[in-house]
């Protein structure tokens, strides 16, 4: 794990969003990352899923939403669009209709899911993000 | 207890608390979070859900960072589940997603929890669940909950049903046995009107399909339709992953699927569709060139980006594409090479494989310069990785492409001189391994090992130790090619190899022993005795002479050409490097002129002493073993120099001493041939007679029947020193050291060998098989220069000489070509037998081989084989025929078993309907039926598959009335049925229906190609018919479904319209339960207009026919299904006579008749009539009533709206368009299905709403056909033989109004009147003169 973060980390700014990552997570996977202000978006898939598209599903459902990252229900929102390790909704007005949905039923609690570190344990697609690397090498 | 439960929710740390506190960290992380765990331990216990709940809360969160084990937490999780209020459920579904796992213990507990939320009327809390479930559904789970995910799949709720669509995936791989349930299901959501829904099932049948594609192949069509249909980029990207797996399995698909892909590819803006068509087309599509062509062009337009994605992905199908179309590449391959500059390490590493790719046996060196060069420059990552990949590209296949070794083995020399090599346990491999397959190339990896052995400086450096080992190892072996074995002797014993790891000084050591037997041997052996032809002396060096002799002397047999030639080049060199080097002087000049002085011998063992001496106490084993050998040998032999240095001058006497014999021996032993060993040796090693080697282990074999025998002991062909070898293709140096533990043994193994020959396989250094072709390659200047640009950016001067060197030759054995694997075997798992199960209702558990004709193409190569070993009997079609008729059920495996009659197949159905017409068609049970159906829908190539809506069996009937196979060109294929014997009256058509078999059900215009998947384009609209050529009988397609009549109708229509003006023809499509009463009169009405008209009769599957061959109705059926009335069937039954009328692209109007319908004038001029109509017959009208709106249901809002609704006549006439309309619609049909029912009547409602939707403006909205509503009631007035008079019909025929084309008021307003009952035929056909007279003008 923290290999891989050291990996992940030494990328420079301006190459690839990929990373041949089957040398830590099997063969046959892919790794897409997003590097954006101290968070590192990862996203782990197999040959199911386009690169090109995956990438656009971190710009396009998470980077677009400039809500604030803390009140935001993450994996809410995560779990809408990724299903049982398969890309399931990706038009984001869907997705944040249901999150919308869904808030209102927990608002009253006053839980905040404030994960910034969420794993989606599936086999197939893989989630993760990583507020500053110090946290990905514990 | 309620006061602490109190206490604990108001002053609970929440999620929050946690993480900020973890932030804070005042007394350090670890303590912190185990403070924290404690009292979630402590909160966990809570009654109240709400502390419980943030503990899980909290719990899930350490157990995801910091991957704290949570298991602990697992029941109360469960307890937290039961919890009404959503917040609590859903983190307690967060939390059993995350921490339960197969073996979770209260797993058993969740499955009525789940059961209720899966039925929940929250539809967030369904979600709930069904999240929970798609991650960790085990067998029993999935088994259980089966029949509620199966009601979701249904569910009305978009939000519900894509994710229980979304949770099958997990479901069907923990319990298969799901898809017999819930498959159709899963089928029917991909022909939904919503696009969520839609999305979501390609996406599971992508998954599905790139476990088992085969079992998908059948609903292919619909794949096909939601590609062509869809719009959403991430379906469209789904469906390419879906047909990328199954086009290689039906070439036929391929044809079908490229035009679309290459569209998509040329139209959509979206990068990521593009690439994913990219790939797919290189993957899948490589043999279509155009489209791979494409896709290069999309692949430039990447790779000329700037975006580092879009280059790298370029690169990636680049490699792809490699394989099978080099020329992509080289098209690139300035990019390419650019690439391997750049920043990014995963760009540079693609183009460094695609740059590998493109090596072949002409350019080899030049890239590998080019290479090196960049290797020079690298960092240290991609520095390896370019020696990695040169290495692995060269050695390939046994240095397949290595021509010149020389040049080959002086790169390896060079790679180990870069300084961020660390490749140095292969370049050693590849050093020995070539030392042993490449006799001419010893020599000059001798010089190769010298220079690394005598620079000090290697010797610092680990990484280069293993390529130390293998100098050391090849100067020992070979050391006859040395120029100056005292140096190298020096070289071997130098102090600093005290750097050297102690399996690599063991080397060094035996390496000295080689060396000094060699120089021994040499100085006892006189080079006068040896033969050495004079003219070969080289100038000045004497040594070099003897080594040549030994040379010669130990390669007895050895070609003398070769000998003579490594000979010059040992000399030439020899003088060279004594000008150029200062060392080498020295050394040769201690030796003296003449070959060995005795003091110089002297002097050898002395040095060796020295050198060897400290390693006597070693600690390591193996050095310490071998330094003790050499010094015993010295030992014993010292004094027989001694003794001979003494007497000079008897030379003769040396011959006699002891250590000459000793010496004679080992050097005996150690010049025998070390070759690569062969993995299958083993299997050559012919058994002894006398030695049994299975008597003792028989009992071993019964009691370990499965493990197979393999001795340790393995007898090498081409090593046949050592015993000991393993049998692995490249010995190591460990193995041979190991073999040699002594001289003593040594000796003696050589004197084992010798008396023992037999024991021993003969060195097959006689008969190795020269695997290559005979030097002298000439090559190709062309793709050298296709590298000049190559080169040019390395700045590499081009050197081709090189190449003009003949290949050597390569020891080369059998085990070293890597077996390719065996294609796995397609496991037939029990999800892809539930799969096929469900699509094709075949009893896979009968007989497994009713499985294999599935797949239709196996099917198809099947048959190909049969046609050859066939040879045609028909008399033998017959009795299977027969056999087929009377055991039905076991059919499927008769047609297996008897592949004779496959190729007939086509003709058997036809042949099975005559003899069951003939004989047995009223035996028929519903098991047969559905037998027969199986089948026959197994035989269905799966381009006619496209059972979604409803799983019914895509060719139904009972045999009786299988589809007919009626060949349009009857001079092609012509064959004859009489009475169940089937003759071929042309031979040809034995191939037509060998081609035809795939698709036995399908009849093509032209029999000729190979049916597609779909059928092909219609070919050119045939001449208008002269009246002779009258029975071009259109194809008949076999039922399509309900929901959706497939493309090929709806193909024949985009095809179809070729530029030719071809003759209209009308469509006659008679929606009979039965016979049709009045046949004799629409005979007369056809009769003579042959070419004009095309029929098609959908009667009730169990109707057995027995037109007779003269009708016009004769093998006009089509295959049916039970029609009831005023249910969705009947439009059904509409649609697939559409559907069939559709496929002959020359019908242009189609009426729908019943079997009570009556012309009322005649051909001409109901065909004139309808031809020249400028719109559709079929009344569609408001209509305010309850019988009309009142039909109506809200549900169908907003799809459809109660304005657009429309009742009218369910005898429609429509044109082509329209009919393609009904057809290919899937969207309003499922409204009707699901809310039309009665009193809501489909077969008033559909087509007229349909019509008015679509195109209100290319209605007439009458109907043609005549009916009597005057009388109240469901059903209109019928009409017996007394009602038929002239009065009556004139009525009929003229009693009303309606304009014709626009403006013409006509009194001829219906071509057909309904509801005549049978007993009207007579009367009727009284009156056909003025029925069918032919003076009423239009």
């Amino acid at each position: 794990m923290s290999d891989f973060a050291t990996v992940l980390c030494s990328r420079a700014e301006n190459v690839s969003n990929f990373m041949e990552a089957g040398s830590f997570f099997g063969p046959d996977t892919r790794l897409v990352y997003k590097h954006y202000a101290t968070l590192y978006f990862v996203f782990l898939f197999d040959s199911s899923e386009n690169e090109l598209a995956m990438l656009d599903l971190i710009q396009g459902a998470f980077l677009s939403y400039s809500v604030s990252w803390y009140n935001l229900l993450m994996h809410t929102m995560l779990d809408e669009i990724i299903f049982g390790g398969q890309v399931l909704e990706t038009s984001s007005s869907e997705v944040m209709k249901a999150v919308e949905e869904i808030s209102k039923y927990t608002t009253a609690l006053c839980v905040r899911d404030s994960f910034e570190f969420y794993i989606i344990p599936c086999p197939k697609i893989c989630f993760w993000l990583a507020e500053s690397v110090a946290n990905v090498h514990r | 207890m309620a006061g602490s439960s109190l206490m604990e929710t108001l002053f609970q740390r929440t999620l929050d608390d946690l993480i900020k506190g973890l932030r804070l960290s005042l007394i350090g992380e670890a303590p912190f979070i185990s403070k924290a765990m404690d009292e979630i331990r402590r909160e966990i216990k809570s009654t109240d859900h709400h502390t419980k709940a943030v503990a899980l809360q909290k719990l899930s969160y350490l157990s995801s960072l910091h991957f704290y084990d949570m298991s602990f937490a697992a029941f109360h999780v469960v307890e937290l589940l039961s919890s009404s209020r959503f917040s609590h459920k859903r983190i307690a579904y967060h939390c059993a997603s995350l921490s339960f796992n197969d073996t979770t213990p209260v797993l058993v507990l969740i499955t009525n929890q789940l059961r209720k939320d899966l039925s929940s009327t929250s539809e967030y809390e369904v979600s709930l669940a069904l999240e929970c479930l798609s991650r960790i559904a085990t067998p029993d789970l999935a088994t259980d909950l089966t029949p509620e995910i199966f009601t979701l799949l249904s569910s009305s709720k978009v939000f519900v049903r894509k994710k229980a669509i979304g949770v099958i995936l997990r479901v069907f791989d923990k319990y298969p046995d799901a898809a017999r349930v819930c498959f159709k299901r899963l089928v029917e959501n991909l022909e939904s009107s919503d696009p969520q829904i839609v999305s979501a099932a390609v996406g599971v049948f992508c998954e599905l399909s790139s476990k088992d594609p085969r079992s998908y192949l059948p609903l292919a069509p619909e794949f096909y339709r939601i590609l062509v249909d869809s719009k959403n980029n991430w379906v469209l990207i789904k469906l390419l992953k879906i047909f990328a797996k199954l086009v290689p399995l039906e070439p036929r698909l391929g044809k079908r699927v490229v035009e679309p892909i290459c569209d998509l590819m040329r139209r959509t803006g979206a990068k990521s569709l593009v690439f994913e068509c990219v790939r797919t087309v290189v993957t899948s599509f490589s043999d279509f060139e155009s489209a791979v062509r494409l896709a290069v062009e999309k692949v430039r337009e990447f790779l000329v980006d700037d975006d580092p994605n879009l280059k790298y992905l370029a690169l990636q199908a680049l490699l792809i594409v490699a394989p099978k179309h080099l020329w992509a590449v080289l098209e690139n391959k300035e990019v390419v090479i650019k690439s391997l500059s750049d920043v990014d390490l995963n760009i540079k590493l693609e183009s460094l494989r695609l740059v590998m790719a493109m090596v072949s046996e002409t350019n080899v060196a030049e890239i590998s310069r080019v290479l090196l060069n960049y290797a020079l420059k690298s960092d240290p990552v991609f520095c390896n990785e370019i020696l990695g990949s040169i290495l692995s590209t060269c050695s390939r296949n046994v240095y397949e492409i290595i021509v010149d070794f020389d040049w080959y083995v002086m790169t390896l020399g060079e790679m180990s001189r870069i300084p961020h090599c660390q490749k140095g346990d292969e370049i050693e491999r590849q050093l020995v391994d070539i030392g042993m397959r490449v006799k001419d190339v010893r020599p000059v990896l001798v010089r190769l090992g010298r220079d690394l052995l005598i620079d000090p400086s290697l010797l610092g450096n680990p990484f280069l130790h293993r390529i130390l080992s293998a100098a050391a190892w090849v100067s020992g072996e070979y050391v006859e090619f040395s120029r100056n074995p005292l140096e190298l002797m020096e070289a071997l014993l130098q102090p600093r190899t005290n750097l050297l790891p102690p399996p690599i000084r063991a080397v060094y050591l035996q390496a000295t022993f080689k060396v000094i037997i060699f120089c021994l041997h040499s100085y006892l052996v006189p080079p006068a005795s040896q033969l050495v032809p004079e003219r070969n002396r080289p100038e000045g060096s004497d040594l070099a002479t003897s080594n040549a002799s030994a040379q010669f002397e130990r390669e007895e047999g050895f070609n003398p050409r070769v000998l003579n030639q490594s000979f010059d080049d040992i000399s030439g060199d020899d003088s060279e490097e004594i000008g150029a080097s200062g060392d080498q002087t020295t050394c040769l000049a201690s030796l003296g002129t003449n070959v060995w002085t005795d003091e110089s011998v002297m002097n050898l063992l002395n040095k060796v002493e020295m050198g060897v001496g400290p390693l006597s106490g070693s600690h390591d084993v193996e050095i310490l073993e071998r330094a003790q050998n050499l010094l015993c040998f010295i030992e014993l032999i010292r004094q027989d120099i001694i003794n001979c240095v003494s007497q000079k001058e008897e030379s003769l006497l040396r011959d006699e001493t002891e250590a000459y014999k000793i010496i004679k021996m080992m050097q005996d032993a150690f010049s025998n041939e070390l070759g690569p060993v062969s993995v299958t040796t083993q299997e050559r090693v012919p058994v002894p007679d006398g030695l049994e080697l299975k008597e003792n282990l028989e009992d071993l074999e019964t009691i370990l029947p499965a493990v197979q025998l393999t001795s340790s002991i393995s007898f090498s062909p081409e090593s046949p020193i050592q015993d000991e070898t393993a049998a692995a293709p490249f010995p190591t140096i460990q193995n041979k050291e190991e073999s040699e533990p002594s001289n003593e043994s040594t000796f003696l193994l050589a004197e084992h060998r010798k008396r023992h020959g037999l024991y021993y396989l003969p060195s097959e250094k006689k008969d190795v098989p020269n695997d290559y072709p005979p030097a002298n390659d000439p090559k190709s200047q062309g793709n050298a220069e296709d590298l000049v640009k190559l080169t040019e950016q390395s700045l590499v001067p081009k050197k081709k000489s090189n190449h003009e060197k003949p290949r050597p030759m390569v020891v080369k054995l059998d085990g070293d070509v890597v077996a390719i694997a065996a294609k796995p075997q397609r496991k037939d798992d029990s999800l892809s037998d539930a799969v096929r199960e469900v699509l094709f209702r075949s009893d896979t558990k009968s007989s497994s081989s009713q499985l294999k004709p599935l797949d239709s193409s196996s099917s198809k190569s099947k048959g190909k084989e049969k046609v050859n070993v066939d040879t045609p009997e028909s008399k033998e079609d017959l009795t299977i025929d027969k056999q087929d008729n009377q055991n039905q059920s076991s059919r499927k495996s008769k047609h297996q078993a008897h592949g004779k009659d496959r190729k007939h197949r086509s003709l058997r159905n036809a042949g099975d309907e005559m003899t069951e017409n003939g004989q047995e068609g009223k035996k028929k049970s519903s098991h047969r039926r559905s037998r027969s159906k199986a089948r026959q829908r197994t035989d269905a190539p799966p381009s006619v598959i496209p059972q979604t809506q409803e799983l019914r069996v895509f060719m139904d009937g009972p045999p009786n009335l299988l589809p007919i196979q009626n060949p349009p060109n009857s001079n092609i294929l012509d064959w004859v049925v009489l009475g169940g014997l089937i003759e071929f009256s042309d031979s040809a058509s034995i191939v037509s229906n060998s081609s035809l078999q795939a698709q036995p059900f399908i009849l093509l215009e032209s029999p000729s190609p190979p049916p597609p998947l779909l059928p092909p384009p219609p070919p050119p609209p045939p001449p208008p018919p002269p009246p002779a050529e009258l029975e071009v009988k259109p194809n008949i397609l076999p039922y399509m479904t309900d929901s959706e009549l497939f493309t090929p109708a709806i193909a024949a229509q985009s095809n179809g319209r070729s530029p030719h003006k071809r003759v209209p023809k009308v469509a006659f499509m008679f929606l009979s339960r039965g016979p049709i009463p009045l046949g004799p009169l629409w005979e007369m009405f056809f009769k003579g207009h042959e070419g004009l008209y095309t029929i098609y009769v959908h009667s009730h599957p169990s109707f057995v026919d027995s037109t007779p061959e003269n009708s016009v109705f004769y093998k006009r059926r089509i295959p049916s299904e039970p029609v009831e009335w005023g249910t969705s069937t009947m439009i059904d039954a509409e649609r697939r006579l559409l559907a069939n009328a559709l496929l002959d692209s020359s019908n242009e109007r189609f009426v729908l008749l019943s079997e009570s319908c009556t012309p009322l004038f005649n051909f001409t001029i109901a065909y004139n009539y309808l031809t020249n109509a400028h719109k559709s017959f079929t009344a569609s009208f408001d209509d305010p009533r309850k019988s009309g709106r009142g039909r109506y249901n809200p549900n169908m809002s907003p799809t459809i709206s109660i304005s657009e609704w429309r009742k009218g006549s369910q005898w429609f006439e429509v044109s082509r368009k329209i009919a393609l309309e009904i057809v290919s619609d899937t969207k309003y049909y499922p409204i009707f299905v699901e809310h039309c029912n009665p009193p809501c009547y489909m077969d008033e409602h559909y087509i007229p709403t349909l019509i008015n939707i679509i195109c209100p403006e290319e209605n007439s909205n009458r109907s043609v056909t005549w009916v009597d509503w005057s009388k109240s009631g469901p059903h209109p007035g019928k009409f017996g033989r007394n009602d038929v008079s002239d009065e009556f019909l004139s009525k009929i025929r003229f009693g009303s109004n309606c304009t014709y084309n626009g403006n013409t008021t006509t009194s001829l307003c219906f071509l057909f009147a309904r509801k005549f009952l049978p007993n009207t035929l007579e009367p009727l056909l009284q009156f056909s003169p003025l029925l069918l007279n032919s003076s009423v003008q239009l």
